[in-house]
Formats: structure tokens, C-alpha cells, sequence
């Protein structure tokens, strides 16, 4: 792939305590593009993806080596503020998690604590893009001030896409993001997802194969901590290299 | 390979396979009859040979019917995939052959108004070699040989050579006497049906090499 | 298909048994409840009405300047008198006694009145003198030293332990104990607030300062388990949620956790006190049980408190301090469901927020 990259991970282990997650996984992130990681359960895929944001700071006695650059940029370096990071990687959940407050101030927390405005019509004006962009202003647009829980499921993971976006993140990571919602919920979300590359580069964990073929350019399968195989996800669906990657995509695995 | 994890999915799968593989047995055997009746000036044989074209296009329905279902219900990838629509391909040029066994046995019924002659019996050879590539192509589908698959291929060459040298001699008798031209125009259709079953082999062939390879078939890349 | 039916109806017959089980060991509760708060009304209910004699004012030897709204004016019987008068015991009072309080029933210079004093005296060796303001207002002074020290102390325990500290053999070793700690009986903290802050700080004996401390002390580990509860049950998608955002940890503290732990964290505190709020025992130890009558003035000057002045009433000989307790035990009662009102209100409000 010629695409320039924005995240470039080199040689990463990944250890949790005694136990290693990840294996030297070497991957490029292409700009602009969405890339699914795959794999069964507890391959480290989303381990994986909680390294690009850090999020495994917070889990105690884990520990990882290799590099990670955003941008050329190592994101472990000492140097890095991990809350700078946060918002240039943002992060959509398995499943909805919106804050118990309404639905204005869900997507306006990430403004407020960044301080990224200055007058209350410009933290408007980002509530309102962010919502544009989530695809779900038309369907709130007269009940900002209502808690968020009351909406549905589907609609709770485009707020929190909304939220994501709301601090401008160069980089949104998923982890199973439709997995909590039905079809059409789905279907919104990865429409969604489509629209999200142009402004986006995208990294989805997903156990939906066929979703992860509908919405990537990019997929990477993991099995048991190692990177096995990646490529074009087109390229990848009809000829996998690896044999462990037939195995699973066809439903052989195990 | 391994089995899948749905066992119904691999009964599908080999469903999908035994009905590729009945349709081909099926449309060897027309072949063979229609030869033997074109040979033989036998009518009847002739006959029953364009009565059961009608089995070769319920079988060609049911494996249509059944790629969609699997591509519908379990959304094949990979392998899965590629076979699935490989089968899809193969069985609709399956079907064309038996068009061209029935369409030979029509030629038996318009031949029989005429003498025998040397040539209808040459045909019995000339259609030797498009069977072959058809059983080995069928072959190849079954077995995934992509080597023999491509023997097939190579194996069209020939039979167009037989075809052309077979189509001279046509010419000279046709030359030779007008009487001959109306028996001879209805052998040069038989030939040329008979030349087609190699062509269609070989596409099947290809099909075989698209579905192994996971790639499309390039005459260019071949060594 | 028959044996499956048959053992259907089995199945449904033990169902039936056990509800009836249920049903009945709930009204079995009832029951017991309701007599024990019964008995305590008819017993208590008397306390706050007061027998009064009217007594015959002499204007003509009065200051001239004074307004007399009556020619009479209505004193407190005593106590023999008000047992008798209101429940006929008459143990107590002479014949010639009994006879005087007959003529004046007839005269209607007797009657039964609203017993204000029952409310805004202070403690009292005559049971209708006696009332249980000098107890309220030290009940009052004691659970706010009460709350002051074990609201902050325990919740930013709760909080250092379950969001801060590392978890290692130490704070692992100081949970189990801060769980048993909730389980032991009152009267050791009693000993425990002696030997701390009477012995070992000197401060002044039945004061509402050792009172509260004492009591905060009891509290403690009470609402470092209840807040570390309602700390756990936020949900680790929340933090998650506000740290992908780049929310700092003290920010996903303050911002998402407390807030959505709050209820939880109150209605455990308004249950401590509550607790505290009666309890006895350790106050007894630390010398709450002297008799004080007037109300205590400062957080240092001698105080009791309600429960104890209820303990204390109901050590005495003298009928009219019965009626007294079961009153006193009533008014304690209503502040305690008082408290647990506040507690479900807030739960309510926070719940309805959601």
C-alpha cells in the first residue's frame, strides 16, 4: 500500500503481568482509511487497539515494548502528555456508554475539559457539528437538554461517536462498536463510519466479518497475541495468505 | 481442509459438488449417445438423447438454487466463496455442452435421409479429445488441480487443429459433388458443436484456475 | 406424559407451600412490629399530655397594674397525681388525697392538657418536670461532631482506597479489617473513645465533642464500606468513556465517579447516622450517663442524649417516668424514620436524574 501512514507499529509486546497478550505486531495505520482488526476472542485485538490511546496505562501490571508512532511521533515516549494524546486519539466502546447527564453536555465534556472554546456559542456550534457529523441532529435536535439514557441504543452509540469527535481527533478508535445494537442500528453506525474517513483515519475491532469487510480497506487478522496476516481487505476475504486466516474467516477455526 | 464448524454448511458445500459432479456424468453420457446415434443412424437413440437434455437444465436450476442459498444464508469468504461461484459458472457451461450433444443428436435425425459416409464415422474420433478435456476439467473442479486444470486448457489447441483439418476434408467432398453439400453442411454442424464442448471445457478449466488461484485467468501470465 | 404431569403438579403444590411460607412469616413480622409500636404509643402518647390544677388567682391582693386574662391560673399536678387522674393508679396518693382530686374533677378545676414541657425541659428528677430537650439538643450536637469527622474521614478512605491506592498485600490487609471493623459490637468503640480522647486527649468527660467522636469513630468503617460499595458499582465503561476523552483521573473522579456514586455514598451516611443516632452503649463507657439537667451550652459542656436519657428514664422506680420513656422512644423513632426519609429522598431524586 503506497498510503502515507499515521500510525506506524513497530515490533510491539504486550504483557499483562506474567502473561505476554501480544507478540511482536508489526502494522501500519493508513491516513484516511478505516483498517478492522480481527480475530476469536482473546486474540489481543483490542488489547492491540488500547495501545494506540494508551489505555492500558490504566490497568495495573501491564507493561509493553516496541514503539507506536503517531505521526513518526512515539506515543510511549516520556515526553508525551497521555491526555494530549487522548484527544488525538479518540475512543467509541463496545458498548454505549454515555454519560448519565443530557445529551448537549455528554458531547460538550470533551470541549470543556480541553477548554477548546471561548464564548457558550462556540461550544454550541461544536455540540451541533459533532452531532451533524454523528448523524444524529436531526433526530435530537429538539431535546439537547434530555438525559442521554433515554435514548436507544443505536442512537447512545452515535452520541458517543459524537462525543469522540467533539475534541477533533486525528485517529477514532472502535472497539465492537455495533455489537450491543440491531441491524438497522448497525447499519447507521457503519454508514456512519464510511462518511468518518474522510475527516479520520479509523481503527475497528470487530467479531462481524462481513462487517468488517463492509466498512475497511484495511484488515489485519490476529490469532492467540500474534499479527497473522494483513492486507487489503478485499484481497483478504476472497484470498487469505494464511492458512489460520482462511480457517476463521471461513468458519473452520477450532 | 478442515471442516467447518456449521456441519451443515460442509453438506451444502458438498451437495454443491456431487450435483457438478452428477450433471457432468450425465452430459458425458448424452454426448456419447449422441455420437452413437449419428453413427449408428439410429433415431430412436437420437430421440431419447434431446428428451433428456431436460434432466441436464433441472440439475444446472438446482445448483443455481443452491449457490444462492448458500451465498444468502451463510456468506461464504475465501475458499467458500470461490467455489461456490465457480460452481455457479461451471454448471451453466455444463449445460451449454448438453445443448451440444442434443444439437448433434438433431443433426442424427436430419442425417439419416442421406447415405452413410467415412466421415460420420470420423466424427467418433474428433469428439474423443473434447470429452476428455471435459471429464479432466470436471476433474479438476472436484480434485481443486489447478496443474490439470491447465493441461485442459492447453489440450483446446489441439482440437481446434483436429476441427480445421476435419473441416478441409468437409470442404474437398463438398467441392467434389453438390450432392454432398446438404449431408455435409449438417456434419459441419455437428463438428463445430462438437469443437465448442472444448471451448466450454476449457472455460471450465478456467474456472478451475480462477477458483484454486484466487485470482482471474490471464493467458499472458501463463509460462 | 402422565409421570410429567404428576410431578408438574408437584412442582406447583411446593411453589404454593412456599409463598404460603412466605406470606405467613411476614405477617408473623407484622405482627410482632405492630405490637411492640402499638404498646409503645399507648404507653408514650400519655406523656405528651400533662395533668394541670387550676388554681385560684387573688387580684385584689395582686399588682393593680397587671392584666389577668382569668381569674385562675393552670399549675402541673405532680406526678402521683397525674398517674392517678389519668390512669386511675392511686397507690401513691391517701384517701383524704383522692377525695380532694374528686371535688375538683367535679369543680372542673382539673384537666388534662398539652404537655409543652415535655418538649423544652431539660431533665428532671420529677417526672412531670422532666422533658427531653437537653437530650435533643445533645443528640443534635453529638451527630454533627458525628459527621463532621466520619462524613470526610471515611468517604476519602473509601475514595483513596478504591480509586488511588495500589492494590497490594498492605491495602488488601487493611480492607479485611475495615470490614470487620463494621462488624464489631459498639460497646468496644465506647472503650476505644475512653481511652482515646478521655484518657489519652483529656478532653472533658460527658461532653457532645467525646459523644461525637466516639460515635464517628463507630461510624467509620460503617461508611467506608458503604461508599467503597457504591464506588464499585459505577461502571468501568463511565471511567473508561471520560479517560478516552483525555480526562485526567482526578477530572473522571470528580466529574463522573462521585457524582454518580453520590446516592449511594449519602443514603450510607444518613444510615450511619442513624444508626449513631441511637446507640447507647459507647456512650455509657464514656460517661454520657450522668444526670445533666440543663441543655448543653457548647460542644465541651456535659451533655447526654436522647437514647441514653431514654435508658436512664427507664431505670427509674417512679411511674411517671414509664410514660416518659415509651414518649421519648417515640419522638427518637420519628427522628430515625426522619433520617431514612432524607435517605430514600435523595436516592429518589438521584435515581430520577438518571
Amino acid at each position: 500500500m503506497n498510503m502515507t501512514s499515521k500510525i506506524d507499529i513497530k515490533h510491539l509486546n504486550l504483557f499483562y503481568g506474567d502473561k505476554q497478550a501480544l507478540f511482536n505486531v508489526s502494522l501500519k495505520i493508513p491516513a484516511f482509511q478505516t483498517t478492522a482488526l480481527i480475530g476469536p476472542s482473546g486474540c489481543g485485538k483490542s488489547s492491540f487497539l488500547r495501545c494506540l490511546n494508551r489505555m492500558n496505562d490504566i490497568v495495573p501490571h501491564a507493561r509493553m515494548e516496541g514503539k507506536v508512532l503517531l505521526d513518526r511521533e512515539d506515543i510511549y515516549a516520556p515526553s508525551v502528555d497521555v491526555v494530549e494524546l487522548r484527544t488525538r486519539v479518540g475512543m467509541v466502546f463496545q458498548k454505549p456508554n454515555p454519560f448519565p447527564r443530557s445529551i448537549y453536555e455528554n458531547v460538550a465534556y470533551g470541549p470543556r475539559i480541553h477548554a477548546l472554546f471561548k464564548r457558550k456559542s462556540e461550544l454550541d456550534e461544536i455540540v451541533e457539528v459533532s452531532l451533524k457529523r454523528a448523524a444524529l441532529w436531526e433526530e435530537i435536535k429538539d431535546r439537547l437538554h434530555q438525559p442521554a439514557t433515554r435514548l436507544s441504543g443505536g442512537q447512545q452509540q452515535r452520541l458517543c461517536i459524537a462525543r469522540a469527535i467533539a475534541v477533533n481527533p486525528e485517529v477514532i478508535l472502535m472497539d465492537e462498536p455495533c455489537s450491543a445494537l440491531d441491524p438497522i442500528a448497525t447499519a447507521k453506525v457503519e454508514e456512519l463510519i464510511d462518511e468518518l474517513r474522510e475527516k479520520f483515519t479509523l481503527i475497528i475491532v470487530t467479531h462481524n466479518l462481513q462487517q468488517a469487510a463492509r466498512v475497511s480497506q484495511q484488515t489485519a487478522f490476529f490469532h492467540s497475541g500474534y499479527l497473522v496476516e494483513t492486507g487489503e481487505t478485499g484481497a483478504l476475504f476472497t484470498m487469505p495468505q494464511d492458512e489460520k486466516t482462511q480457517g476463521y474467516i471461513t468458519g473452520r477455526y477450532g | 481442509m478442515n471442516q467447518h464448524i456449521v456441519k451443515a454448511y460442509d453438506e451444502e458445500l458438498e451437495t454443491l459438488h456431487r450435483l457438478i459432479h452428477q450433471m457432468g456424468e450425465l452430459t458425458l453420457e448424452q454426448i456419447q449417445k449422441a455420437m452413437d446415434s449419428l453413427v449408428g443412424r439410429d433415431e430412436k437413440l437420437a430421440h431419447g438423447v434431446i428428451e433428456h437434455d431436460y434432466e441436464i437444465n433441472h440439475l444446472e436450476t438446482r445448483i443455481d438454487e443452491l449457490s444462492i442459498r448458500i451465498l444468502a444464508l451463510r456468506q461464504p469468504v475465501a475458499s467458500d466463496l470461490r467455489t461456490v461461484v465457480a460452481a455457479l459458472k461451471i454448471a451453466n457451461q455444463v449445460e451449454r455442452i448438453a445443448d451440444y450433444a442434443s444439437n448433434i443428436a438433431k443433426r442424427t435425425l436430419m442425417l439419416t435421409d442421406y447415405p452413410p459416409s467415412l466421415l460420420m464415422e470420423d466424427l467418433s474420433s474428433l469428439v474423443k479429445k473434447p470429452t476428455e478435456m471435459l471429464k479432466k476439467a470436471l476433474l479438476a473442479f472436484a480434485t481443486y488441480d489447478v496443474n490439470l486444470a491447465l493441461r485442459v486448457w492447453h489440450m483446446d489447441r489441439e482440437v481446434d487443429e483436429q476441427y480445421n483439418a476435419y473441416l478441409l476434408q468437409l470442404f474437398d467432398i463438398m467441392i467434389a459433388s453438390p450432392q454432398n453439400i446438404s449431408p455435409s453442411t449438417h456434419l459441419l454442424f455437428a463438428a463445430k458443436n462438437i469443437e465448442r464442448i472444448g471451448d466450454q471445457s476449457s472455460n471450465i478449466a478456467e474456472a478451475v484456475y480462477t477458483m484454486v488461484m484466487g485470482k482471474p485467468f490471464k493467458e499472458s501470465e501463463l509460462s | 406424559m402422565m409421570a410429567s404431569l404428576s410431578s408438574l403438579r408437584k412442582r406447583r403444590l411446593k411453589e404454593r407451600c412456599f409463598r404460603w411460607a412466605g406470606l405467613l412469616s411476614v405477617l408473623l413480622a407484622l405482627l410482632f412490629l405492630g405490637g411492640i409500636l402499638g404498646n409503645i404509643i399507648y404507653k408514650g402518647v400519655p406523656a405528651f399530655f400533662r395533668t394541670e390544677i387550676s388554681s385560684k388567682l387573688y387580684p385584689n391582693l395582686l399588682n393593680s397594674h397587671a392584666r389577668y386574662t382569668a381569674d385562675s391560673l393552670w399549675i402541673v399536678a405532680s406526678d402521683d397525681v397525674d398517674m392517678y387522674y389519668k390512669k386511675g393508679y392511686a397507690d401513691r396518693l391517701s384517701p383524704p388525697q383522692i377525695q380532694e382530686i374528686k371535688t375538683l374533677k367535679e369543680g372542673g378545676q382539673i384537666r388534662l392538657a398539652f404537655n409543652g414541657g415535655f418538649f423544652s425541659h431539660s431533665d428532671s428528677r420529677e417526672p412531670e418536670l422532666a422533658g427531653i430537650w437537653g437530650g435533643l439538643v445533645g443528640s443534635c450536637l453529638t451527630l454533627l461532631i458525628t459527621f463532621m469527622t466520619a462524613f470526610p474521614l471515611g468517604v476519602g478512605t473509601a475514595l483513596y482506597l478504591e480509586e488511588f491506592a495500589p492494590k497490594n498485600q498492605l491495602t488488601h490487609w487493611i480492607e479485611a479489617n475495615i470490614n470487620n471493623l463494621a462488624a464489631v459490637p459498639s460497646i468496644l468503640f465506647g472503650l476505644l473513645g475512653l481511652v482515646l480522647f478521655i484518657h489519652f486527649l483529656g478532653l472533658p468527660r460527658p461532653s457532645a465533642l467525646v459523644g461525637g467522636l466516639t460515635l464517628g469513630l463507630m461510624s467509620l468503617p460503617v461508611i467506608v464500606v458503604a461508599t467503597r460499595s457504591a464506588l464499585l458499582s459505577v461502571p468501568q465503561t463511565l471511567k473508561e468513556a471520560a479517560l478516552g476523552l483525555g480526562a485526567t483521573p482526578l477530572q473522571v473522579l470528580f466529574h463522573h465517579v462521585v457524582p454518580t456514586a453520590l446516592p449511594g455514598i449519602m443514603t450510607g451516611v444518613i444510615l450511619s447516622l442513624a444508626r449513631a443516632l441511637g446507640e447507647t452503649a459507647p456512650l455509657l463507657i464514656i460517661g454520657m450517663v450522668a444526670f445533666i439537667a440543663t441543655p448543653p451550652a457548647h460542644f465541651l459542656s456535659p451533655a447526654t442524649v436522647l437514647p441514653v436519657q431514654i435508658f436512664n428514664w427507664s431505670r427509674s422506680s417512679e411511674m411517671g417516668f414509664i410514660e416518659n420513656t415509651s414518649g421519648a422512644i417515640l419522638v427518637l423513632l420519628l427522628l430515625l424514620a426522619l433520617l431514612n426519609g432524607v435517605a430514600v429522598l435523595i436516592r429518589r431524586r438521584f435515581e430520577a436524574l438518571k
